[in-house]
């Protein structure tokens, strides 16, 4: 069977337009949207409860169930990443720099439309990507060994370290903390446990989720608690109509480079295995900030649409890069990938180079259903916006114990694990306090992520490499990423220097 | 007097229920590794099929019984272990165990917290055996072009005491050959790629996943360490070939137990059920479809011996890990 055959590929979007098909996309993107906008259960979870659903219906229709589940989770993630500074979803962390200062200001609206309308449309690039790679996906897995997995994470925290500005030195601060964050538990090179004191619960090391609501969604709570009033503050309610969404809608297009580096980043990156969402979001962030003019990097942080637009882009987009990893190795690109691997599995589909012959016909429903998701959430984020945009003018006496609550079962529900709570409250009081004292946050998620893989992949390097860095340069493709590292760097240097006023930084 | 004897008399009525049928609610089988991993997989495709033999055995088209697979991954499997030993040995509660992944803290001669041997061992629900995978496009076509190689061999893993890093330590110190290990990779499939890619030089798998890897034929398998080399390696040795016939006991099992002290009754229920499971037709053919090895045997005395002849035999070689 042909990888781009027409017969097959008309066939799974009349597949996907039969009623029983159109009721499992719909389910699943009305699941997926609850999961993604309620904090800390985004679409793994979602995934993972439907895991037991799924093992009785026809292959075809868990596929288009889980598809319409992981197209809609990171859109609607965005809203209360906009709305409240809480990311429904880890990679919608990025969002809530840009995204939440534009709420402040009363421009919720806008912020909103802007991201499902991004979010759309880079998923839509995302998937067109994927149907690119179909016939060469595995040549793209060998092609990455632990040699460019260490120069993509040192890539990652550089972009992430330049992007805050004069801040350099309080972003390293914060960049180290979540270095050591990341080093706890037991190292599986090593064999060592670090900064475990004898704690059980420490072994594996802090779980990324617990510790993101804490230090995204509840150190915001304390802040608002402490401030009083509403999300919004002094915005006028009026501000928040259909017209500020709609125009909202149009900035993707206005911005269409933002728009296309972005998904690029976001199929990239999601492309690799093991590197998330939520690296491909803080990548496009910081490369749009360090890419932007001069003038305009200092409105980064204080309610620039293009910090919304970039990471909802690279956000949705990887979904699509995500899944080549998966179908092509098996390899899962990110956390829902892993999860929908074994779905895959369950329905006797076996991940590897021989999916694109074997399960093909599956493989197009697949992609048809992600296509079609992505812009039923779109749509539907985009004409409930104005409704949800009303919740930022909800006072912090009312909105701070709900979202609370919601954080707090979020992370228990993770594994049914009362210690993730006290994680996500102890990151919670951390996050706060770096919030205080005019740290920019921006570098901790990425060094909690980037961390192991960088360490990891160090090490693998050296083996490989009989104890010397020197395979480093023996590579082509590692040669390239060492250039883009020394690409960002001068680039980020010469508008340093032709800056004559003073920079403020995203924080 | 009469009261009392009345009383005493209704007491031991009480306290002794007419048999109860197993099970009456819910039951949980822990997973000790997150979801998407074999052992989830098996559980998860094992549970419909163990909740329809329970509901089949009581008669009810609509009994509500459930059979509930929970993940709880941690410390190697280790947080799992501990928790269904504390559980009460009534039969709602029970594990699936990777052996010798889980005997490892035995075999060491450390306490990790529970005693391997304590648990109620029922049926084994899948076993493995090892292989030796290389690249096709490598230079290594047979066996001993591997243990001629100059200098140590290069093996992409996933970590200290993981079960394959134990398998490829003990073969290769039996083989006389020394190997250096890259640690790290997330999963066999992800070690397996690394083989391909040329980190390294080899690695060792469960036979059931170098069948799915090798869908494409990108490997080449010099090795299966079982009694019969499976027709799906041709060109393999096993351990008779090499003069090491104790490399098959290199073994990789799935077994279900549940905590200490578990009543015969409620154990021999659930081998009916496990087995029923195992055996059905479904699961044969989904496992012969995805190369998951599914097999159906041992009554809890054989499932026993089968783990501490596992056991027993990696321990001969614990100065190795």
């Amino acid at each position: 069977m042909e990888a781009l055959d027409l017969a097959v590929i008309a066939e799974a979007w009349v597949r996907l337009f039969e009623l029983d098909s159109l009721f499992y996309l719909v389910l699943g993107t009305l699941i997926g949207l609850v999961f993604g906008v309620l904090p800390g259960l985004g679409g793994t979870t979602a995934l993972a409860i439907l895991i037991p659903f799924s093992m009785n219906m026809e292959p075809g229709d868990a596929i288009i169930l889980m598809a319409g589940v992981m197209g809609v989770a990171p859109t609607s993630g965005a809203v209360t990443a906009i709305l409240l500074n809480t990311p429904g979803t880890a990679p919608n962390a990025a969002t809530t720099l840009d995204g939440y200062p534009l709420s402040q200001q009363g421009k919720a609206g806008l912020a909103i439309g802007a991201a499902a309308a991004a979010s759309g449309l880079g998923g839509i690039i995302g998937i067109i990507f994927l149907i690119a790679m179909v016939p060469i996906t595995r040549e793209i897995v060998l092609m990455f060994a632990p040699t460019e997995f260490l120069l993509l994470a040192v890539l990652g925290l550089v972009t992430v370290s330049l992007s805050t500005g004069k801040k350099f030195v309080k972003s390293l601060i914060v960049g180290l903390f979540g270095l050591i964050i990341a080093s706890v538990g037991y190292h599986e090179v090593t064999g060592e446990e670090r900064f475990t004191f004898g704690i059980d619960y420490l072994w594996d090391g802090f779980k990324l989720v617990p510790v993101m609501i804490g230090f995204f969604a509840v150190s915001e709570m304390i802040n608002l608690w402490a401030k009083r009033g509403s999300v919004a503050g002094s915005g006028e309610m009026e501000a928040i109509n259909f017209r500020q969404v709609l125009q909202g809608c149009l900035e993707p297009i206005k911005r269409w480079k933002v728009l296309l580096r972005g998904s690029a980043i976001g199929t990239g990156v999601g492309a690799l295995p093991g590197v998330g969402g939520t690296v491909a979001a803080f990548m496009a962030y910081t490369i749009a900030v360090t890419t932007a003019k001069p003038s305009e990097r200092d409105s980064f942080g204080k309610g620039n649409i293009v910090g919304v637009i970039a990471p909802e882009s690279a956000n949705n987009a990887k979904e699509g890069g995500a899944l080549v990893p998966t179908l092509a190795f098996g390899i899962p690109g990110s956390a829902e990938m892993a999860v929908f691997l074994s779905v895959l599995i369950l329905h006797g589909m076996v991940p590897g180079p021989t999916i694109m012959t074997e399960s093909l016909d599956i493989i197009w429903i697949l992609i048809a259903a992600a296509a079609a998701s992505g812009v039923i959430a779109s749509v539907i984020t985009i004409s409930a916006a104005s409704s949800i945009a009303k919740l930022t003018f909800v006072d912090s006496r009312t909105l701070v114990p709900i979202v609370l609550a919601f954080a707090m079962i979020g992370s228990y529900s993770l594994d049914n694990e009362i210690y993730d709570v006290v994680t996500t409250l102890v990151f919670g009081f951390v996050g706060f306090l770096f919030m205080r004292f005019g740290f920019p946050r921006i570098a901790f998620p990425l060094a909690i992520v980037l961390g192991p893989l960088m360490e990891t992949s160090y090490f693998q390097t050296l083996r490989i490499g009989d104890g010397t860095l020197s395979i480093l340069f023996d590579r082509p493709q590692s040669i390239v990423i060492m250039l883009l590292i020394v690409a960002c760097i001068a680039y980020y240097l010469k508008g340093f220097f032709s800056r004559s006023d003073s920079e403020e930084t995203p924080a | 007097m009469r009261f009392l004897t009345a009383l005493v008399a209704l007491g031991l009525i009480a306290s002794a229920p007419a048999q109860a049928a197993f099970p009456e609610k819910d039951i949980t089988i822990v997973i000790p590794y997150g979801p998407g991993g074999g052992f989830d997989t098996l559980t998860r495709k094992l549970s419909p099929y163990i909740e329809e033999y329970f509901r089949e055995k009581s008669g009810k088209s609509f009994n509500k019984i459930k059979v509930v697979p929970k993940n709880m991954p941690g410390a190697s499997g280790k947080k799992a272990a501990v928790y269904t030993a504390k559980q009460k040995p009534n039969g709602y509660t029970v594990q699936i165990f990777n052996i010798p992944g889980h005997g490892l803290p035995y075999i060491k001669g450390e306490n990790p917290g529970y005693d391997i041997e304590g648990y109620s061992w029922l049926n084994r629900v899948g076993g493995d055996s090892y292989v030796v995978v290389v690249s096709k496009e490598g230079p290594y076509k047979k066996l001993d072009d591997l243990v001629n190689k100059s200098g140590d061999l290069k093996i992409p893993e996933q970590g200290p005491g993981s079960t394959s890093n134990m398998a490829n330590r003990i073969t290769w110190s039996t083989l006389g050959k020394g190997g250096e290990y890259i640690y790290g990779y997330k999963s066999s499939r992800d070690y397996t790629t690394a083989v391909l890619r040329g980190d390294g030089d080899v690695t060792m798998l469960a036979s059931g996943s170098a069948k799915r890897y090798n869908k494409g034929g990108d490997y080449n398998i010099l090795a299966h360490f079982a009694d019969e080399v499976d027709p799906a390696f041709p060109g393999a040795v096993n351990g008779k070939d090499i003069g090491h016939p104790e490399l098959h006991s290199l073994g990789l099992l799935r077994i279900i137990a549940g905590p200490p002290g578990m009543s015969k009754e409620v154990m021999d229920e659930w081998n009916n059920a496990l087995s029923y499971a195992v055996n059905h037709p479904d699961i044969q053919a989904w496992s012969a479809k995805t190369g998951n090895p599914v097999k159906a045997y041992d009554t809890t005395a054989e499932t026993k011996k089968a783990l501490m002849d596992t056991l027993n035999y990696f321990k001969k070689f614990r100065d190795v890990f």
